[in-house]
Protein backbone atom coordinates (compact mmCIF):
# COMPACT_ATOMS: atom_id res chain seq x y z
CA UNK A 1 0.00 0.00 0.00
CA UNK A 2 1.58 3.44 -0.82
CA UNK A 3 1.12 6.73 0.94
CA UNK A 4 -2.35 7.83 -1.10
CA UNK A 5 -3.61 4.08 -0.08
CA UNK A 6 -3.97 3.02 -3.10
CA UNK A 7 -2.92 -0.87 -3.22
CA UNK A 8 -1.47 -1.47 -5.86
CA UNK A 9 0.16 -4.74 -4.23
CA UNK A 10 2.98 -7.34 -6.01
CA UNK A 11 -0.12 -9.59 -5.64
CA UNK A 12 -2.30 -7.90 -8.04
CA UNK A 13 0.38 -6.67 -10.35
CA UNK A 14 1.39 -9.83 -10.56
CA UNK A 15 -1.74 -11.46 -12.19
CA UNK A 16 -2.20 -8.70 -14.06
CA UNK A 17 1.27 -9.31 -15.96
CA UNK A 18 0.99 -12.92 -16.13
CA UNK A 19 -2.79 -13.10 -18.14
CA UNK A 20 -1.18 -11.21 -20.81
CA UNK A 21 2.00 -13.20 -21.17
CA UNK A 22 -0.22 -16.62 -20.77
CA UNK A 23 -1.86 -15.53 -23.97
CA UNK A 24 1.43 -15.23 -25.28
CA UNK A 25 2.39 -18.23 -24.59
CA UNK A 26 -0.37 -19.67 -25.99
CA UNK A 27 0.42 -17.65 -29.39
CA UNK A 28 3.65 -18.76 -29.56
CA UNK A 29 2.71 -22.55 -29.08
CA UNK A 30 0.38 -22.30 -31.96
CA UNK A 31 2.43 -20.49 -34.04
CA UNK A 32 5.37 -22.98 -33.91
CA UNK A 33 2.58 -24.90 -35.90
CA UNK A 34 0.76 -22.91 -37.34
CA UNK A 35 1.04 -23.35 -41.78
CA UNK A 36 -1.54 -20.82 -43.49
CA UNK A 37 0.54 -17.66 -43.63
CA UNK A 38 -2.89 -15.51 -42.83
CA UNK A 39 -3.16 -17.19 -39.86
CA UNK A 40 0.56 -16.67 -38.71
CA UNK A 41 0.41 -13.13 -39.35
CA UNK A 42 -2.62 -12.35 -37.27
CA UNK A 43 -0.87 -14.63 -34.36
CA UNK A 44 2.23 -12.14 -34.84
CA UNK A 45 0.19 -9.54 -34.71
CA UNK A 46 -1.65 -10.34 -31.42
CA UNK A 47 1.29 -11.29 -29.81
CA UNK A 48 2.77 -7.75 -30.93
CA UNK A 49 -0.38 -5.84 -29.55
CA UNK A 50 -0.39 -8.15 -26.34
CA UNK A 51 3.18 -7.30 -25.56
CA UNK A 52 2.38 -3.43 -26.49
CA UNK A 53 -0.15 -3.47 -23.81
CA UNK A 54 1.67 -5.36 -21.35
CA UNK A 55 4.02 -2.27 -21.59
CA UNK A 56 1.56 0.24 -21.46
CA UNK A 57 0.66 -1.18 -17.97
CA UNK A 58 4.06 -1.44 -16.97
CA UNK A 59 4.71 1.99 -17.93
CA UNK A 60 1.46 3.22 -16.18
CA UNK A 61 2.98 1.23 -12.77
CA UNK A 62 6.33 3.08 -12.79
CA UNK A 63 3.89 6.33 -13.42
CA UNK A 64 2.23 5.47 -10.58
CA UNK A 65 5.12 4.92 -8.25
CA UNK A 66 6.62 8.24 -9.86
CA UNK A 67 3.24 10.64 -8.55
CA UNK A 68 4.79 10.35 -5.20
CA UNK A 69 7.82 12.06 -6.10
CA UNK A 70 5.95 14.94 -7.57
CA UNK A 71 7.48 14.94 -10.73
CA UNK A 72 4.55 15.51 -13.36
CA UNK A 73 3.95 18.89 -13.48
CA UNK A 74 0.39 20.47 -14.18
CA UNK A 75 -1.04 22.73 -16.96
CA UNK A 76 -3.92 23.60 -19.50
CA UNK A 77 -4.75 20.38 -21.57
CA UNK A 78 -6.49 20.38 -24.93
CA UNK A 79 -8.91 17.25 -24.33
CA UNK A 80 -10.42 17.36 -27.75
CA UNK A 81 -6.63 16.89 -29.29
CA UNK A 82 -5.88 14.44 -26.21
CA UNK A 83 -8.83 12.35 -27.24
CA UNK A 84 -8.15 11.98 -30.55
CA UNK A 85 -4.59 11.08 -29.84
CA UNK A 86 -5.72 7.97 -27.58
CA UNK A 87 -8.35 6.92 -30.17
CA UNK A 88 -5.17 7.05 -32.99
CA UNK A 89 -3.21 5.13 -30.61
CA UNK A 90 -5.46 2.14 -29.86
CA UNK A 91 -6.69 2.05 -33.68
CA UNK A 92 -4.76 -1.00 -34.58
CA UNK A 93 -5.69 -2.85 -31.31
CA UNK A 94 -9.74 -1.78 -31.74
CA UNK A 95 -9.07 -3.05 -35.30
CA UNK A 96 -7.71 -6.42 -34.37
CA UNK A 97 -10.54 -6.96 -32.45
CA UNK A 98 -12.56 -5.45 -34.94
CA UNK A 99 -14.49 -2.80 -33.08
CA UNK A 100 -14.69 0.77 -33.16
CA UNK A 101 -13.28 4.02 -31.47
CA UNK A 102 -15.72 7.26 -31.81
CA UNK A 103 -14.89 10.39 -30.13
CA UNK A 104 -17.42 12.77 -29.10
CA UNK A 105 -16.41 15.89 -28.27
CA UNK A 106 -18.35 18.80 -26.67
CA UNK A 107 -17.89 21.64 -27.84
CA UNK A 108 -17.61 23.41 -24.33
CA UNK A 109 -15.11 21.42 -22.93
CA UNK A 110 -11.66 22.50 -24.16
CA UNK A 111 -8.80 22.71 -21.51
CA UNK A 112 -8.63 20.65 -18.04
CA UNK A 113 -5.97 21.01 -15.75
CA UNK A 114 -3.81 18.43 -15.75
CA UNK A 115 -0.47 16.39 -16.47
CA UNK A 116 -0.63 15.50 -20.31
CA UNK A 117 1.51 11.90 -19.83
CA UNK A 118 -1.25 11.07 -17.38
CA UNK A 119 -4.18 11.88 -19.12
CA UNK A 120 -3.43 10.74 -22.23
CA UNK A 121 -2.03 7.27 -20.27
CA UNK A 122 -5.15 7.44 -17.93
CA UNK A 123 -7.48 7.34 -21.30
CA UNK A 124 -5.46 4.93 -23.08
CA UNK A 125 -5.95 2.63 -20.33
CA UNK A 126 -9.72 3.25 -20.20
CA UNK A 127 -9.87 2.12 -23.78
CA UNK A 128 -7.38 -0.93 -23.00
CA UNK A 129 -10.43 -2.05 -20.50
CA UNK A 130 -12.93 -1.25 -23.35
CA UNK A 131 -11.46 -2.63 -26.22
CA UNK A 132 -11.18 -5.95 -24.08
CA UNK A 133 -14.64 -6.38 -22.82
CA UNK A 134 -16.88 -5.41 -26.01
CA UNK A 135 -17.97 -7.45 -28.19
CA UNK A 136 -17.00 -7.63 -31.78
CA UNK A 137 -18.42 -5.11 -34.19
CA UNK A 138 -19.03 -2.86 -31.09
CA UNK A 139 -18.46 1.05 -30.97
CA UNK A 140 -16.24 2.41 -27.86
CA UNK A 141 -16.75 5.73 -27.31
CA UNK A 142 -14.64 8.41 -26.11
CA UNK A 143 -17.09 11.29 -24.79
CA UNK A 144 -16.20 14.31 -23.13
CA UNK A 145 -18.59 17.16 -21.07
CA UNK A 146 -18.65 19.61 -18.60
CA UNK A 147 -20.35 17.72 -16.01
CA UNK A 148 -21.17 20.04 -12.15
CA UNK A 149 -18.00 22.40 -13.34
CA UNK A 150 -16.11 19.66 -14.18
CA UNK A 151 -14.63 18.38 -17.35
CA UNK A 152 -15.39 15.16 -17.67
CA UNK A 153 -13.79 12.51 -20.00
CA UNK A 154 -16.00 9.50 -20.68
CA UNK A 155 -14.94 5.95 -21.94
CA UNK A 156 -18.07 3.98 -22.86
CA UNK A 157 -17.87 0.37 -24.47
CA UNK A 158 -21.00 -2.24 -24.81
CA UNK A 159 -19.60 -5.02 -23.60
CA UNK A 160 -21.37 -8.02 -21.39
CA UNK A 161 -24.02 -6.80 -18.58
CA UNK A 162 -22.28 -6.04 -15.37
CA UNK A 163 -23.99 -7.49 -12.28
CA UNK A 164 -25.36 -5.47 -9.89
CA UNK A 165 -23.82 -6.71 -7.12
CA UNK A 166 -19.95 -7.16 -8.69
CA UNK A 167 -21.19 -2.93 -9.76
CA UNK A 168 -21.63 -2.34 -6.20
CA UNK A 169 -18.40 -4.10 -5.18
CA UNK A 170 -16.56 -1.87 -8.00
CA UNK A 171 -18.17 1.53 -6.85
CA UNK A 172 -17.49 1.08 -3.32
CA UNK A 173 -13.57 0.07 -4.01
CA UNK A 174 -13.50 3.92 -6.05
CA UNK A 175 -12.67 6.79 -3.87
CA UNK A 176 -11.39 4.41 -1.22
CA UNK A 177 -8.49 3.60 -2.74
CA UNK A 178 -9.21 -0.28 -1.84
CA UNK A 179 -7.36 -3.25 -2.75
CA UNK A 180 -8.35 -3.48 -6.64
CA UNK A 181 -11.02 -6.13 -8.03
CA UNK A 182 -11.13 -7.90 -11.50
CA UNK A 183 -13.94 -5.57 -12.64
CA UNK A 184 -13.87 -7.31 -15.80
CA UNK A 185 -12.48 -9.63 -18.16
CA UNK A 186 -8.78 -9.81 -17.80
CA UNK A 187 -7.63 -7.09 -15.57
CA UNK A 188 -8.53 -3.77 -14.98
CA UNK A 189 -8.68 -4.22 -11.24
CA UNK A 190 -5.06 -3.29 -11.16
CA UNK A 191 -5.94 -0.93 -14.39
CA UNK A 192 -8.85 0.79 -12.83
CA UNK A 193 -6.67 1.22 -9.32
CA UNK A 194 -4.04 3.05 -11.89
CA UNK A 195 -6.37 5.39 -13.51
CA UNK A 196 -7.64 6.08 -10.27
CA UNK A 197 -4.50 7.68 -8.90
CA UNK A 198 -4.02 9.10 -11.83
CA UNK A 199 -7.10 10.95 -11.54
CA UNK A 200 -6.35 11.65 -8.01
CA UNK A 201 -3.41 12.81 -8.46
CA UNK A 202 -4.64 15.90 -11.07
CA UNK A 203 -7.25 16.63 -8.35
CA UNK A 204 -10.31 14.84 -9.90
CA UNK A 205 -11.89 11.40 -9.67
CA UNK A 206 -12.82 8.51 -11.48
CA UNK A 207 -16.10 7.19 -11.38
CA UNK A 208 -18.52 4.09 -13.39
CA UNK A 209 -21.86 3.63 -13.88
CA UNK A 210 -23.76 0.82 -15.83
CA UNK A 211 -25.80 0.24 -18.48
CA UNK A 212 -28.53 -2.10 -18.58
CA UNK A 213 -28.68 -2.84 -21.97
CA UNK A 214 -24.82 -4.22 -21.21
CA UNK A 215 -21.73 -2.32 -21.08
CA UNK A 216 -20.15 0.40 -18.54
CA UNK A 217 -19.05 4.40 -18.46
CA UNK A 218 -15.86 5.22 -17.07
CA UNK A 219 -15.46 8.50 -16.62
CA UNK A 220 -12.45 10.69 -15.09
CA UNK A 221 -13.45 14.53 -13.56
CA UNK A 222 -10.44 16.43 -13.94
CA UNK A 223 -10.50 20.55 -12.82
CA UNK A 224 -11.39 22.93 -15.67
CA UNK A 225 -8.74 25.27 -16.25
CA UNK A 226 -9.68 28.80 -16.51
CA UNK A 227 -6.47 30.31 -18.25
CA UNK A 228 -7.80 29.88 -21.63
CA UNK A 229 -11.51 30.93 -20.30
CA UNK A 230 -10.15 33.93 -19.20
CA UNK A 231 -8.18 34.97 -22.89
CA UNK A 232 -11.49 33.47 -24.40
CA UNK A 233 -13.93 35.94 -22.40
CA UNK A 234 -11.23 38.70 -22.97
CA UNK A 235 -11.68 38.96 -26.96
CA UNK B 1 -23.19 -33.64 -34.09
CA UNK B 2 -21.67 -33.06 -31.04
CA UNK B 3 -19.13 -30.81 -30.03
CA UNK B 4 -15.93 -29.34 -27.76
CA UNK B 5 -17.44 -26.02 -25.82
CA UNK B 6 -14.52 -23.54 -25.10
CA UNK B 7 -15.60 -20.78 -22.65
CA UNK B 8 -12.77 -17.89 -22.15
CA UNK B 9 -13.59 -14.18 -21.43
CA UNK B 10 -10.00 -13.85 -24.12
CA UNK B 11 -11.29 -14.83 -27.84
CA UNK B 12 -7.80 -14.69 -28.83
CA UNK B 13 -6.97 -17.15 -26.24
CA UNK B 14 -9.73 -19.89 -26.81
CA UNK B 15 -9.52 -19.16 -30.68
CA UNK B 16 -5.86 -20.39 -30.34
CA UNK B 17 -6.70 -23.09 -27.95
CA UNK B 18 -9.43 -23.97 -30.62
CA UNK B 19 -7.14 -24.06 -33.64
CA UNK B 20 -4.72 -26.47 -31.52
CA UNK B 21 -7.58 -28.85 -31.29
CA UNK B 22 -7.71 -29.60 -34.68
CA UNK B 23 -10.18 -31.94 -36.79
CA UNK B 24 -12.67 -31.56 -33.80
CA UNK B 25 -15.72 -29.74 -33.92
CA UNK B 26 -15.12 -26.54 -31.16
CA UNK B 27 -17.69 -23.71 -30.41
CA UNK B 28 -16.09 -21.25 -28.28
CA UNK B 29 -17.87 -18.01 -26.30
CA UNK B 30 -17.32 -15.44 -24.19
CA UNK B 31 -19.21 -16.13 -20.89
CA UNK B 32 -21.54 -18.21 -19.11
CA UNK B 33 -24.99 -16.74 -20.85
CA UNK B 34 -23.44 -17.31 -24.35
CA UNK B 35 -22.48 -21.13 -23.17
CA UNK B 36 -25.90 -21.49 -22.03
CA UNK B 37 -27.49 -20.49 -25.43
CA UNK B 38 -24.88 -22.50 -26.95
CA UNK B 39 -25.48 -26.04 -24.60
CA UNK B 40 -29.55 -25.80 -25.04
CA UNK B 41 -29.13 -25.53 -28.95
CA UNK B 42 -27.10 -28.67 -28.05
CA UNK B 43 -25.06 -30.52 -25.93
CA UNK B 44 -21.45 -30.51 -26.02
CA UNK B 45 -19.17 -33.78 -25.20
CA UNK B 46 -16.72 -32.05 -23.19
CA UNK B 47 -16.00 -28.14 -21.63
CA UNK B 48 -12.74 -26.41 -21.69
CA UNK B 49 -13.71 -23.70 -18.86
CA UNK B 50 -11.32 -20.76 -18.12
CA UNK B 51 -13.15 -19.45 -14.23
CA UNK B 52 -11.90 -16.00 -14.00
CA UNK B 53 -14.77 -14.34 -16.72
CA UNK B 54 -14.48 -11.05 -15.02
CA UNK B 55 -17.66 -9.57 -14.18
CA UNK B 56 -19.55 -13.61 -14.85
CA UNK B 57 -18.49 -16.28 -12.71
CA UNK B 58 -17.75 -19.86 -14.38
CA UNK B 59 -18.83 -20.87 -10.83
CA UNK B 60 -22.29 -19.91 -11.65
CA UNK B 61 -21.74 -22.03 -14.98
CA UNK B 62 -20.70 -24.92 -13.20
CA UNK B 63 -24.29 -24.53 -10.56
CA UNK B 64 -26.42 -23.95 -13.17
CA UNK B 65 -24.92 -27.45 -15.42
CA UNK B 66 -25.05 -28.96 -11.90
CA UNK B 67 -28.38 -28.14 -12.01
CA UNK B 68 -29.80 -30.20 -14.59
CA UNK B 69 -29.76 -34.05 -15.02
CA UNK B 70 -28.96 -33.56 -19.01
CA UNK B 71 -25.85 -31.53 -17.81
CA UNK B 72 -25.14 -32.70 -14.68
CA UNK B 73 -21.74 -35.50 -15.82
CA UNK B 74 -20.62 -32.77 -18.73
CA UNK B 75 -17.03 -33.29 -18.75
CA UNK B 76 -15.28 -30.32 -17.20
CA UNK B 77 -11.95 -29.35 -17.54
CA UNK B 78 -10.92 -26.13 -15.79
CA UNK B 79 -8.44 -23.78 -17.73
CA UNK B 80 -6.33 -21.54 -15.31
CA UNK B 81 -2.66 -19.97 -14.02
CA UNK B 82 -4.05 -20.24 -10.77
CA UNK B 83 -4.18 -24.44 -11.30
CA UNK B 84 -1.46 -24.77 -8.71
CA UNK B 85 -3.89 -23.02 -6.03
CA UNK B 86 -6.86 -25.10 -6.40
CA UNK B 87 -7.33 -28.64 -5.48
CA UNK B 88 -9.27 -30.76 -7.85
CA UNK B 89 -10.82 -32.43 -4.52
CA UNK B 90 -13.21 -29.49 -4.10
CA UNK B 91 -14.05 -29.06 -7.43
CA UNK B 92 -14.82 -32.44 -8.44
CA UNK B 93 -18.98 -31.87 -7.04
CA UNK B 94 -19.18 -29.11 -9.88
CA UNK B 95 -18.88 -32.16 -12.54
CA UNK B 96 -14.77 -30.98 -13.29
CA UNK B 97 -12.73 -33.90 -14.33
CA UNK B 98 -9.19 -31.64 -14.48
CA UNK B 99 -8.03 -28.58 -13.96
CA UNK B 100 -5.45 -27.59 -16.23
CA UNK B 101 -2.20 -25.10 -15.34
CA UNK B 102 -2.96 -21.95 -18.12
CA UNK B 103 1.00 -21.05 -17.70
CA UNK B 104 2.39 -24.72 -18.39
CA UNK B 105 0.11 -25.85 -21.37
CA UNK B 106 1.16 -27.75 -24.29
CA UNK B 107 -0.50 -29.40 -27.20
CA UNK B 108 0.05 -32.75 -26.05
CA UNK B 109 -1.54 -31.84 -22.51
CA UNK B 110 -4.24 -30.60 -24.38
CA UNK B 111 -4.10 -33.58 -26.39
CA UNK B 112 -4.12 -35.94 -23.02
CA UNK B 113 -6.80 -34.00 -21.49
CA UNK B 114 -9.60 -35.05 -24.50
CA UNK B 115 -9.77 -38.28 -22.61
CA UNK B 116 -12.29 -36.92 -20.39
CA UNK B 117 -14.80 -36.40 -23.03
CA UNK B 118 -14.63 -40.06 -24.18
CA UNK B 119 -17.40 -41.88 -23.78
Amino acid sequence: MNSEGVDLSLAACAYELKTPLVLMRQLALELEKAAQPARRAEICQQMRLTAEKSLRLADNLTKAARLEEALFEFEPVQVAGLCREAADEMLLLARAKKQQVNVRISRKTAVCVGNRELLKALLVGLLDNALQSGPENGKIYIMTRINQGKIELAVRDNGPIVELAQFRRLQQSLGKFSRPIAARPLMSGLGLAVAEKFAVAMNGQLAISRHHAGGMTFRALLPVSRQLSILETLR
Amino acid sequence: MSYILIIDSDKWYSQSLANMLENRSVVVVGGPEEAMAEIEKNIPYMIYLDLNLGTRNGLTLLNELQSWTDTKTLPVVLLTPEAKRLNIKDWRQYGVAAILDKTGLTPDILRESLRYGEP
